[in-house]
């Protein structure tokens, strides 16, 4: 059995970044609600309120029958005050072709990467009837538990191979989990 | 038996390790750097590889980065997404400059320095001649941009690697004694091979070298040896320098074309100036009753845009029609098409050296004749793509009382001699659409034209910033009086 | 596999039962290891005397002892020393145990020297063979992951036969390789991974060309001062192989086969929404490349409503896909009625599998041993299609003593792969750039058919993508998943020998020579085919290439050792080392094909759209090395090594030779304070070495090539096309000083055991910086080139690594535990760069990995949010930065490995 991690290092989600653009990230925006109040205030990245946008006739928000508003996307503090992010945030500035920054996450992991369950017949009355010296069966699992903060694919991995370049992914092919038997027969 | 085979075991092993351990071990691993490969011994190069080599690096010095910035600066085109809208607004730093710098520097002059001595070598004087007109060319190119430039100490790697820097006026000089030993060589006997810009013509490269001078001259403001250099410049648009393109990707498109519409779709248009100069739907358009823009600006630019821009988008754009890729009929080819060939060095630009040269030396008869020579040639039709011709194109000779006040060119009232060199600073500005000539112009006439800056803007780019490479490198680059809206020194006296 | 302890007690108290009593009289028996091997040259001793023997080459022994019995002491190296009472027995059969400490103790160094662990200044760090087969993975490399301290290994990726990459401490060079040298059986093998790039096919790492079951041993040789004996090629460490032998078997054939099947699934990916549809500002519309379209759950439910085009697509089964009129304002979803998501982490993925066959022969008699393996691996990835990895190997080995003095040792092993893998990255054929960017309500699973336009014209096998979804579209924007996999291929086939010949001699007691002379040799054909309709090779692009890679490497060396008195005993080891790498890499592309479904054919494609490349590199290296190893009072330990090298990549006007000496020191520090039961042994180490890396091949030299003349933004004119085809210097100046990367390394630790050995500790601090890191600087672009190539930079590591191993248990029926905790962790800076802001490793010009000055390798590049904006009130939105700036990131700073917890309650009673 073993457990293996690698704490600390981050990584470059591109695959997020460009998954922001295309509205395909689950990141990218889920049905947020704000009060008719708020709707007047908050503003998105055209500087639109939610309030105006609706008056607008923009199919991104809906009136709701009490008053409040519904859109696709979230309202965040940069640290100026609060905003909405929604599709002119996410295929703007807030998608992965202009900005990186929010897309350099944790790379760390912890998994359980090889767990072995062998069994062997090797006694001596087992070599005496068979000839054999031993037989041994095995269940092997690998990469059977992953933990980690990462929000892409498994963070072991590079999308230039084994290049000087680390920590790079953008739409590499994923890692695998696996479950081996094994048999082994020694005459 | 046993003890024989051990003991020649034995033998062959102590030969192995200790014989060449003893030879040392340097023996062994000479002779093999040498790349099995590429080529790493100049010699087996000839100087007509180089020729071309160096041909095609001009051309990209003359057509590419340093051409558009200026066509931005100037009015010819307009920077509409990414880095070009920073660089329209003239938001620039040293790193915009490596690439070209690298260009001049390495790409031509590293190579015609390899020329000229293979060439000296070998008392091949027609090509030692070309190398020395490209040099020529290219040193009177720096100084027009950055002033002071390198030149004594230049291309001396790795004997010199932070060379000096000249003052423009002495890479001036250098550039005009350059100029007159490829003329003096051209002369002489050789071979021109690899030269594909002018098929080998001696009697071409001379008119070229020629024209040159004048052109550096002009920028001097000596304008009796302009003169008498244009006079022996290129006679004929047959005699111009142009840079041929063809139909393949990275290796033979106009470079204007392969930026506008493979590499940065959108990068560029033309809301810009010069369109609307020629456009006579446009206010103080430069139509009048002897002259019809009206094939010029569409053989230059897209009115209303619809190529690489949403039609309707942008006002113009710069007309990249091109039959092989845009599935128009042919002799559609706009001046930027993918085929179409770039001037560097022409018949026009010698005619109007003339015209402004008389101009400014109070002769305005002769510079009228100039201009009107060239608004002949103009009248042919033969200066756009014969398909546009229709739309529109008279340029019928100018009286000199056109410029009279009050007269068809000189509705405001102005001297008339400043009406004439107005005129034919006007047709400079028309007539090197794409090149860097017309944003020399600009600069050293002081914006005589009152070409606008962009918006916002109270001033225009003086010069082209140093190299940001050269400036980490090398300390002799100079500190002060080098920023944007300095001028260089030839250019900061009034015109 | 452990043998059958409680069987094996048994077996002997039956013995025990049958034996006779006797007075005076001989004991025999029989030693054999834990394998049922016989074990010849046992040491057997009657305890408390001087009366011994040695089991002979069957393992048999036989000696008097007193009618009174006695206890009889069995050692043999590498084995736990035994005691049995002799009792009233005759026959005393004994099966050896090996010794997890004893084992440890003897590894190899650098050049595949035995040497013993507890005498070494450098922390060693062996993994076997057996856990890495253990591990269940096809490749060498991943198998290796999370078991030895300071070792970080990566996968490249999950495709079958992707590979890996290796680090040891840290980073010590920039722009050089960073990977380790693999020295197998004494000989440097190949470990490329030759082309992986930000948008290509995960190439394989050539050390997965090792059938794991042949290997003995791995030995981590992290530290310079190990390492130094391979001078300008070890500055990241050596990873030495020891692959397995046959042993003496008294003629008996030992045979085994292992069989493995193995099942594959993806085990992680992005999270992706099923809540909008395709389109934008709320509104479904079809073909667009976003999804910010309408709400799914919102739909009216059923079947869709063309939009009234006779334009439509018809799919092999029949069912045809018109378009769908897009969502306005007053109706959000247009003519998308059906609420049917799909999971697009899913489209190509299925259950991979894996069916691997190994065979071994062993045996021999006292004279001559061999081995024999043969395995069959075979891979389907977990991409269902075109993804595939097929392995065979096949080793021979034979030790043989021609005469009493002079013994032979002959490898050989013969490695074919047959790999097909998928196109991935930034790529508009990769194939997760085209599945997960497809909108939750599109069925990629329709990737073809044929499609009619509005004039009734058909084009037959047409494909379908989200942004083309009725095939009216000339170009597909993203290829469909299913389209990359079925259509697009990249296959390649590998064939490698790896062989040498190693030949001893003993000259005398004290003095041998040995001369170890091997070749790696391999060919890779690469093929790569674009199918004329994909995104990224629209008209289609076929690649064929063929890399030929090869190094002769011999080793000669003689060894003197002599015990001058009990307080002294030396070794000195004078030896000579020549390399001679050859590479080479031919192939065309064809692109523009004439018939585009035609099978791959580089001439179905214009002749000006045919280009073939050629690339070579040879590279030789020759040094002379000598190790002295000192012994003082049993208790001090000297290594000092040296390596004088000269190699056809230095410079000529650099000096010829260089060198690279080490010293490290031990110091049995338990030997003056005594142990008990408590304390068992304790160890002090101190190291420091050398080592170097060697500038690329012809960095000394300037090139010249075909001229193109390059615009930043693209635009490119090529002089062969021009004229008589034109050539220029390169703008890159060669360096006729260019000399190896040196770096420096200081390493201490400890090494402790306690509890009965139950317990040990291993600890390990070290420093290192590299000097004279070759980089491509800037030269001022007015002398004449813009950049040369210099030993400019430098690099530093420090680091920790911590190894704890406790046996927790070992009970007599066969029931043991045992645990091995790792930890590790290590602080890179880039010390200097020579002035270059930044150097990039890989990646995009945003999103790129570099190294920049002052900061860990490996830092991110991008653009990040510009937080100075957020103030305005108008201005609430982070804007881009128009600078691209740094992201405060640190690659790796340390890694855990709460190492193995072996349980092993095997017994089976019968």
């Amino acid at each position: 059995m073993l457990f293996d991690a690698s704490v600390g290092g981050q990584m470059w989600n591109g695959t997020q970044g460009a998954l922001t653009n295309f509205g395909t990230s689950k990141y990218a925006g889920a049905l947020t609600t704000v009060s008719a109040a708020d709707a007047a205030v908050l503003k998105n990245a055209d500087g639109n309120t939610i309030q105006a946008l609706q008056a607008s006739g923009s199919s991104r928000v809906t009136l709701n029958s009490d008053g409040s508003y519904t859109f696709r996307g979230e309202v965040k503090d940069f640290g100026g005050g609060k905003v909405v992010l929604d599709q002119s945030w996410y295929t703007n500035a807030g998608s992965g072709f202009n900005i990186n920054s929010p897309f350099v996450q944790d790379a760390s992991w912890a998994r359980l990467r090889e767990l072995t369950l062998r069994y062997s017949l090797n006694s001596a009355a087992f070599k005496a009837a068979t000839k054999l010296s031993s037989v041994s069966f095995a269940l092997t699992g690998r990469n059977l538990l992953l933990w980690t903060p990462y929000k892409g694919i498994d963070p072991d991995t590079n999308l230039t191979g084994s290049s000087n370049g680390r920590g790079l992914d953008y739409f590499q092919n994923p890692n695998t989990r696996s479950i081996l038997f094994n048999l082994t027969i020694t005459y | 038996m046993k003890k024989a085979i051990n003991k020649r075991i034995i033998a062959i092993v102590f030969l192995l390790g200790f014989i060449p351990f003893l030879n040392s071990c340097t023996n062994l691993t000479a002779n093999l750097s040498t790349d099995p490969v590429n080529v790493t011994d100049p010699s087996v190069i000839a100087i007509s590889k180089y020729l071309t080599g160096v041909e095609v690096s001009l051309i990209g010095v003359y057509e590419a980065d340093m051409a558009r910035l200026s066509g931005m600066w100037s009015g010819y085109f307009s920077g509409d997404d990414r880095q070009y809208i920073g660089l329209a607004n003239y938001v620039t730093s040293g790193q915009d400059y490596d690439g070209e710098w690298s260009g001049i520097y390495n790409n031509v002059l590293e190579n015609t320095m390899l020329i000229k001595t293979n060439a000296r070598m070998q008392s091949n004087n027609v090509a030692l001649g070309i190398a020395q007109a490209i040099e020529g060319m290219s040193y009177g190119l720096a100084a027009d941009l950055w002033g002071d430039v390198p030149y004594k100490e230049a291309i001396h790697y790795p004997a010199i690697t932070t060379p000096k820097y000249d003052g423009q006026a002495s890479v001036y000089a250098a550039a005009q004694s350059l100029l007159d030993s490829a003329i003096a060589n051209l002369a002489l006997p050789g071979t021109s091979t690899g030269d594909f810009l002018l098929n080998g013509s001696v009697a071409g490269w001379t008119a070229v070298a020629h024209t040159v001078k004048a052109r550096l001259y002009l920028h001097t403001r000596d304008y009796a040896n302009a003169i008498t250099q244009a006079q022996l410049g290129i006679g004929s648009v047959a005699g111009n320098l142009m840079a041929t393109h063809g139909e393949s990707y990275l290796n033979t498109f106009n470079m204007y074309y392969s930026f506008m519409t493979y590499d940065r779709s959108g990068y560029m248009a033309a809301n810009s100036y010069a369109p609307a100069l020629l456009d006579n739907t446009k206010p103080n358009n430069r139509n009048n009753a002897n002259t019809d823009e009206t094939a010029r600006l569409n053989y230059y630019y897209y009115p209303g845009g619809g190529l690489n821009f949403i039609a309707g988008a942008v006002a113009y754009e710069p007309n990249v029609l091109c039959d092989f890729d845009w599935g128009n009929p042919t002799n559609q080819n706009g001046f930027f098409g993918g085929t179409t060939s770039f001037p560097i060095v022409t018949y026009q630009e010698n005619q109007l050296i003339l015209a402004e040269s008389y101009a400014k030396t109070a002769d305005p008869a002769n510079a009228l004749i100039s201009l009107n020579a060239l608004r002949a040639y103009y009248n042919t039709g033969a200066h756009v793509n014969s398909g546009y011709v229709a739309l529109g194109n008279k340029y019928l000779p100018y009286l000199y009382s056109d410029f009279a006040s009050g007269g068809m060119e000189n509705a405001d009232g102005i001297a008339q001699d400043q009406a004439l060199l107005r005129e034919i600073l006007e047709e400079r500005y028309v007539t090197f659409i794409g090149q860097i000539e017309g944003y020399n112009d600009m600069r050293r006439t002081g914006n005589f034209l009152k070409l606008p800056y962009a918006t916002g803007k109270t001033d225009f780019p003086r010069r082209f910033l140093y190299s940001q490479i050269e400036i980490n490198t090398n300390p002799n680059v100079p500190k002060t009086n080098v920023g944007l809206y300095d001028n260089v020194s030839s250019f900061s006296s009034a015109y | 596999m452990r043998e059958n302890l409680t069987g094996k007690i048994v077996f002997i108290l039956l013995l025990l039962a049958s034996t006779v009593w006797a007075q005076d009289r001989t004991v025999s028996g029989r030693v054999t290891a834990e394998d049922g091997s016989s074990l010849p040259g046992v040491n057997v001793l009657l305890k408390g005397t001087t009366n011994g023997t040695v089991t002979d080459a069957n393992g048999d022994f036989k000696m008097s002892v007193p009618s009174s019995g006695g206890i009889l002491v069995f050692s043999f190296i590498g084995m736990s020393t035994q005691e049995e009472d002799i009792g009233a027995r005759s026959v005393v059969d004994l099966q050896m145990k090996a010794d997890i400490r004893q084992l440890q103790e003897v590894v190899v160094n650098a050049i595949g020297e035995n040497v013993s662990k507890d005498k070494m200044g450098i922390a060693a760090t062996t993994v076997s063979g057996s856990s890495v087969v253990q591990s269940g993975e096809p490749n060498l490399i991943n198998g290796m992951a999370g078991k030895a301290a300071g070792v970080l290994i990566t996968r490249n990726g999950g495709d079958p036969g992707a590979g890996s990459y290796i680090q040891m401490r840290g980073q010590s060079t920039i722009t050089g390789g960073l990977q380790p040298l693999i020295v197998i059986d004494g000989m440097p093998m190949f470990n490329d991974n030759l082309g992986s790039g930000t948008g290509s096919v995960q190439q394989q790492s050539r050390l997965n060309d090792i059938n794991p079951a042949d290997i003995a041993n791995i030995e981590f040789i992290k530290s310079s001062s190990g390492a130094a004996l391979w001078g300008s090629r070890a500055l990241n460490g050596v990873i030495v192989i020891t692959t397995k032998k046959g042993k003496n078997t008294s003629g008996k054939l030992n045979a085994s086969y292992s069989g493995t099947v193995s099942f594959d699934q993806v085990n992680k990916m992005p999270d992706l929404q099923t809540q909008f549809g395709q389109g934008s500002n709320g509104r479904f519309s079809t073909g667009t490349s976003s999804s910010y379209g309408d709400i799914i759950a919102q739909r009216a439910g059923g079947a869709d409503t063309p939009n009234g085009s006779p334009a439509y697509v018809q799919f092999p089964d029949g069912t045809k896909r018109y378009g769908i009129a897009a969502g306005n304002a007053a109706n959000t979803h247009g003519g998308k009625n059906s609420k049917d998501t799909y999971d697009h982490t899913k489209d190509v993925f299925g259950t991979g599998h894996m069916v691997e066959h190994g065979l071994t022969l062993s045996g021999g008699n006292s004279r001559s041993q061999f081995y024999a393996s043969y395995n069959n691996l075979s891979q389907q990835g977990i991409i269902k299609n075109n993804s595939s990895y097929d392995k065979n190997t096949a080793k021979f080995a034979v030790n043989t003593e021609l005469t009493d003095k002079l013994h032979a040792v002959v490898n050989a092993q013969y490695t074919n792969v047959r790999s097909n893998r998928i196109q991935q990255g930034s790529n508009t054929s990769g194939l997760l750039l085209g599945q997960l960017r497809t909108a939750p309500d599109f069925d990629n699973s329709r990737w073809i058919g044929t499609a009619y336009n509005s004039a009734g014209i058909a084009t037959v096998g047409k494909e379908i993508t989200y942004r083309n979804p009725i095939g009216a579209n000339a170009t597909p924007g993203y290829d469909n998943p299913f389209f990359t996999m079925n259509r697009n291929r990249s296959f390649s086939v590998v064939n490698r020998f790896i062989g040498n010949i190693e030949l001893t001699y003993d000259v005398a007691d004290w003095l041998n020579l040995k001369a170890n002379s091997g070749l790696d040799a391999y060919t890779e054909r690469r093929t790569d085919f674009g199918d004329a309709q994909s995104a990224a090779y629209l008209s289609g692009s076929y690649t064929e290439q063929m890399v030929t890679n090869s190094q002769w490497n011999t080793n000669l060396y003689a060894t003197a050792h002599k015990k001058f008195s009990d307080f002294f005993t030396g070794k000195v080891l004078l030896g000579f080392n020549y390399n001679n790498r050859a590479y080479n890499n031919v192939g065309a592309t064809a692109t523009n094909f004439i018939i585009p479904n035609a099978p791959p054919n580089l001439q179905n494609s214009p002749n000006t759209n045919r280009t073939p490349f050629n690339a070579a590199t040879y590279q030789r290296t020759s040094a002379g090395f000598m190790t002295f190893d000192g012994e003082f009072a049993d208790q001090f330990f000297l290594n000092m090594t040296a390596r004088a090298e000269t190699a056809s990549t230095f410079g000529p006007q650099a000096q010829s030779l260089f060198f690279y000496p080490t010293a490290s020191g031990a110091w049995q520090f338990s030997k003056l304070t005594g142990t008990n039961d408590f304390f068992n042994f304790g160890k002090l180490r101190l190291s420091y070495g050398v080592v170097g890396q060697q500038p690329g091949a012809y960095n000394n030299l300037t090139q010249f090539g075909v001229q193109s003349y390059f615009d930043s933004y693209g635009p490119t004119l090529a002089a062969s096309s021009y004229g008589v085809g034109g050539y220029a210097i390169s703008t890159v100046a060669g360096n006729q000083k260019i000399r190896p990367e040196r770096k420096h390394e200081l390493e201490g630790g400890f090494d402790l055991r306690f509890l009965n050995e139950r317990v040990t500790v291993s600890a390990t601090a070290y420093y290192n910086k590299t000097t004279d890191v070759i980089l491509q600087t800037q030269v001022a672009l007015s002398s004449g080139f813009s950049n040369t190539i210099s030993n400019a930079g430098a690099i530093e590591n420090k680091g920790a690594e911590l190894n704890v191993g406790v046996n927790w248990l070992k009970l007599p029926n066969g029931f043991s535990w045992s645990s091995n905790f790792i930890w590790s962790a290590y602080r890179n800076n880039v010390v200097s760069l020579a002035g270059a802001q930044y150097v990039f490793l890989a990646g995009f010009t945003d999103g790129a990995s570099v190294a920049t000055q002052g900061r860990a390798y490996g830092t991110i590049w991008g653009a990040p949010t510009m937080r100075a904006m957020l103030m305005a009130p108008m201005r609430l939105m982070p804007t881009v930065s128009p600078l691209y700036l740094l992201q405060r990131v640190q690659l790796v700073i340390l890694t855990l490995n709460t190492g193995q917890v072996l349980v092993t309650p095997l017994a089976t009673k019968t």
